[in-house]
């Protein structure tokens, strides 16, 4: 059997964090960046209680029909997948171990066959008109035959590989690739896209949009969903680990106010930090919060959402590498960080340092750690060197996501670029205009923006693909693609990451993008609740499902 | 006669809502750019460009469009939601009644504060209180209502522990719970309208207290309150009506801020996600219901106006 290379390296410390970030700034001065986790001792669980979060209200259940984060978040308590990541105090952010969660057991007889064993005397909700019934492993092939040919489903891409899947007994499933998918388990525990459905729900409801199409196998069941105000859920107690889960309730209280989300949280409104993605808190409410709730439970680690500034490398002046790279050198990245983030974040290799077991750490980037340092006046030579003595003017086009973080990176970068006379004129577009043009590849010289918060590699290796719609930069590398896609057929895991690695220092030498730090994040939560870590990605159900309430 | 008077004004109001009509229609056909492509690009509402031109309806000759979307309307179909794919009317079923039971709030402060503010401010001239009275008006006016709301949902939770629930009660799930919630956005949103209203009342009063008749009543030997309450206000508070008409529009549009900030699930909450969402059909429908509102508000105040002073008759 084969393992994710999302395996957590063991003992990650503050070091490792450190040097994955390749910065700590005012980290260090402020403390480490993993504090306050406490494993539950040898309490017992105390089930019952409810949990309050800041909900989400989903354009729709449907999990085939959208790629939506606020559906799949709710989906998180109430639907299962093939695999998961395994949650937990024990678990470092930003390492995704694979584990079971419907299936029992794995294999992979060959390069491009995978055969699930699934656990026996799992039940579907026992709302009508699966009423209980038993999962099989017809469920599992409708799920994915549903997910690959429905159309309007924009994850299918993730499915690229998968030719067929057969059940082989009741409780057994085969899957055949096209061709061999290393990420393909990655993609099975992705809590992006992946949950199990059931026919009878599709059939009776034409497709599962509606909340009473909310029919999974997972650990709490959809209780109520009132949108804007609150989406509810009540434990499942047929859920199929015995005992699981511990919380009774779950309430995703709906508010999109920043200061109500900060004031509510202070007086106890509610039990986790409100902040998407997944229970954090913003940087500058830190204080306040912490004054207010000394008691609090918080983690810090790196963000997995890196902005960065894309180019036409099919278009002078940017096709040129000496260009790119001075546009790299002229950016005071600390300084960044400093105005956007109150100093405290880390640098990014090609894969976001917040992915820790898979982005190479910083000072391992090789040459190209060179092209990210500061050196304004060796970006003016390289910039000479290329014919641009006296610089050029150019565009580059950004949305704000509402976010002033955003807005300061970007004034903050036409200015240094100013300071080696690269005139650059700034398109603010909005955001829809945006998604739509720059952010897939079609703008007219430079963009600007975060990236998709991907959990696994493959994600951030494809923007560099020739055919990718994110290809931000037009990257036509034939040997870069190669060594991308190779990356699929590599099985064995040690090779993969040196793989891996290998594509980011050459991503980083070749300079196709100036990538710009990411901010650390910071998940607070009620320190009653036992047996919880944060982590990155929507799969919130996963992490709360072992919690319980100490009070 | 009033009844004459009101048929004449509501013949007055059925231009104005067509002309409302064309406008909140032409919106979404006026917006610089090709909308349906980067509502189609963005949000995946159709499978394609032409799908999604057929399932707004655009494929067809504009004024088919047109009276095709407001028969729908006047028969209480305002369509299907582009993001939640739930018909509209039935989502503004619930969210209109919470907007009007904050603009209600909002109203019966600005009520409640702006007249007898107004009247003290008037009855005391250039006094300390005036000067008060004014300068909060002043105030009242000028301090943005998004900032006022953030400053009182986010000092006391610093300072006392404490900030309004964010949690929406339903009336039939406890009712003192649910018309609590609405007291302090619906004092900050009227605070506004209340400095207006003061404004005008104490102008008019001023104006009313220097007639004739009111010098008659004070040589009479009248008490102020009989002369200030009896005599003088319900002339001075004709314009205040009129205004009163004018305020329901700013309220509702307040709505939308206060009701984002104190987790209100109403209209103007809905606004700001459809507006987010580029879900048109939605702001299509909200502004339609905004506008009758404005207009039948606007008639029930000329009725009201009407009433309170038989010599207009328009």
């Amino acid at each position: 059997m084969n393992e994710s290379p999302n395996r957590p390296r063991a003992g990650l410390s503050r070091r490792d964090l450190l040097k994955a970030g390749g910065v700590a700034l005012a980290a260090t001065a402020a403390g480490p960046y993993v504090i306050g986790t406490r494993v539950a001792g040898a309490a017992t669980p105390k089930p019952g209680g409810e949990f309050r979060f800041r909900g989400y209200t989903p354009p729709h259940f449907d999990p085939h029909l959208t790629a939506s984060y606020t559906t799949m978040i709710n989906l998180s308590f109430t639907h299962s997948r093939l695999l998961k990541h395994k949650a937990g105090p024990d678990v470092k952010p930003g390492t995704f171990e694979i584990v079971g969660d419907l299936a029992e057991t794995w294999s992979q007889p060959d390069d491009k066959t995978y055969v699930f064993k699934l656990r026996k005397g799992v039940r579907w909700h026992k709302k009508p008109p699966l009423d209980g019934r038993e999962l099989t492993a017809e469920d599992i092939k409708y799920t994915f035959d549903r997910f690959t040919t429905i159309k309007g489903n924009a994850n299918q891409h993730m499915m690229a590989t998968l030719a067929k899947t057969e059940v082989v007994d009741r409780y057994t499933v085969k899957f055949t690739l096209k061709e061999p998918d290393a990420f393909f388990l990655d993609f099975l525990a992705n809590p992006m896209a992946l949950c199990i459905i059931a026919r009878e729900a599709v059939e009776k409801f034409t497709d599962l949009k509606k909340p009473e199409a909310v029919i999974g196998t997972g650990p709490w069941m959809l209780e109520g969903h009132e949108p804007k105000v609150r989406t509810t859920f009540v434990r499942n107690p047929d859920y199929f680990i015995k005992g699981l889960p511990y919380i009774q309730r779950i309430e995703g209280i709906d508010f999109n106010d920043p200061a109500a989300r900060l004031a509510a949280f202070v007086t106890g409104q509610i039990d986790a930090g409100p902040e998407f993605p997944g229970m954090m808190i913003r940087r500058q409410d830190w204080k306040i919060i912490k004054h207010n709730r000394p008691k609090l439970r918080y983690v810090e680690f790196p963000s997995n959402v890196m902005s960065h500034a894309g180019m036409r490398t099919d278009k002078a002046p940017f096709g040129d590498i000496r260009v790119r790279r001075a546009l790299s050198m002229a950016i005071d990245r600390k300084a960044i960080l400093t105005a956007t983030a109150e100093g405290v974040g880390v640098m990014n290799p090609p894969i976001p340092a917040g992915l820790i077991s898979l982005a190479i750490p910083y000072d391992q980037l090789g040459d190209g750690l060179k092209w990210d340092a500061y050196n304004p006046t060796e970006a003016k030579r390289l910039l000479a060197a290329a014919g641009h003595a006296s610089g050029f003017s150019t565009t580059l086009e950004y949305a704000t996501y509402g976010s002033q973080e955003i807005i300061d990176a970007v004034q903050m970068a036409v200015k240094f670029w100013k300071d080696i006379a690269v005139e650059v004129k700034v398109v603010e577009k909005p955001y829809a205009a945006f998604f739509a043009t720059a952010y897939q590849g079609k703008q007219d010289a430079m963009m600007f923006g975060p990236q998709f918060p991907a959990l696994d590699p493959w994600n951030f290796m494809a923007q560099y693909l020739p055919d990718e719609p994110k290809n931000q930069s037009h990257v036509k590398d034939p040997v870069l693609a190669d060594m991308i896609l190779n990356t699929r057929r590599i099985l064995d895991d040690k090779k993969r990451l040196q793989q891996i690695n290998a594509i980011q220092k050459y991503i980083a030498n070749q300079a196709y993008y100036v990538r710009f730090p990411s901010g650390v994040y910071i998940a607070a939560l009620d320190p009653a609740l036992e047996n919880f870590a944060p982590n990155l990605g929507y799969d919130y159900g996963g992490r709360m499902m072992a919690a319980w309430w100490n009070k | 006669m009033l009844r004459k008077y009101f048929f004449k004004r509501l013949l007055v109001a059925i231009p104005s809502l067509v002309l409302a009509s064309l406008i909140v229609f032409s919106l979404v056909r006026l917006l610089p750019g090709d909308v349906v492509v980067l509502m189609m690009e963005e949000n995946q509402y159709a499978d394609d460009i032409e799908a999604m031109r057929a399932k707004l309806g655009l494929n067809r000759p504009i004024y088919v469009q047109y009276f095709e979307w407001i028969g729908r309307a006047l028969v209480g179909d305002l369509g299907e939601s582009l993001y939640t794919r739930r018909p509209i009317a039935h989502d503004l079923l619930t969210r209109v009644p919470v907007s009007l039971e904050l603009g209600a709030v909002a109203i019966f402060f600005a009520i409640l504060l702006g007249i007898p503010i107004g009247i003290v401010s008037a009855i005391r001239q250039d006094t300390a209180h005036d000067y008060v009275a004014r300068g909060g008006a002043i105030l009242g006016l000028s301090v943005p209502g998004f900032w006022l709301g953030t400053l009182v949902v986010v000092l006391p939770a610093i300072y006392f522990k404490w900030s309004p629930s964010i949690q929406f009660t339903k009336l039939a799930d406890n009712p003192w719970g649910h018309v609590t919630q609405f007291i302090l956005p619906g004092l900050l949103l009227g605070i506004a309208s209340a400095a207006s209203i003061m404004r005008l009342t104490r102008t008019q009063l001023l104006e009313v207290l220097r007639q004739d008749y009111v010098r008659t009543a004070w040589s009479k030997g009248m008490s102020e309150r009989v002369v200030v309450l009896k005599h003088s206000l319900k002339n001075a508070l004709i314009p205040v009506v009129t205004v009163l008409g004018i305020q329901v529009a700013q309220v509702l549009s307040g709505t939308v801020i206060f009701e984002s900030i104190f987790g209100l699930p109403g209209m103007g909450r809905l606004l700001f996600d459809a507006i987010s969402e580029r879900d048109y059909p939605v702001i299509q429908g909200i502004n339609l219901v905004v506008v009758t509102t404005v207009v039948s508000v606007n008639l029930v105040v000329d009725v009201v106006y009407a009433y309170l002073d038989p010599r207009i008759r328009f």
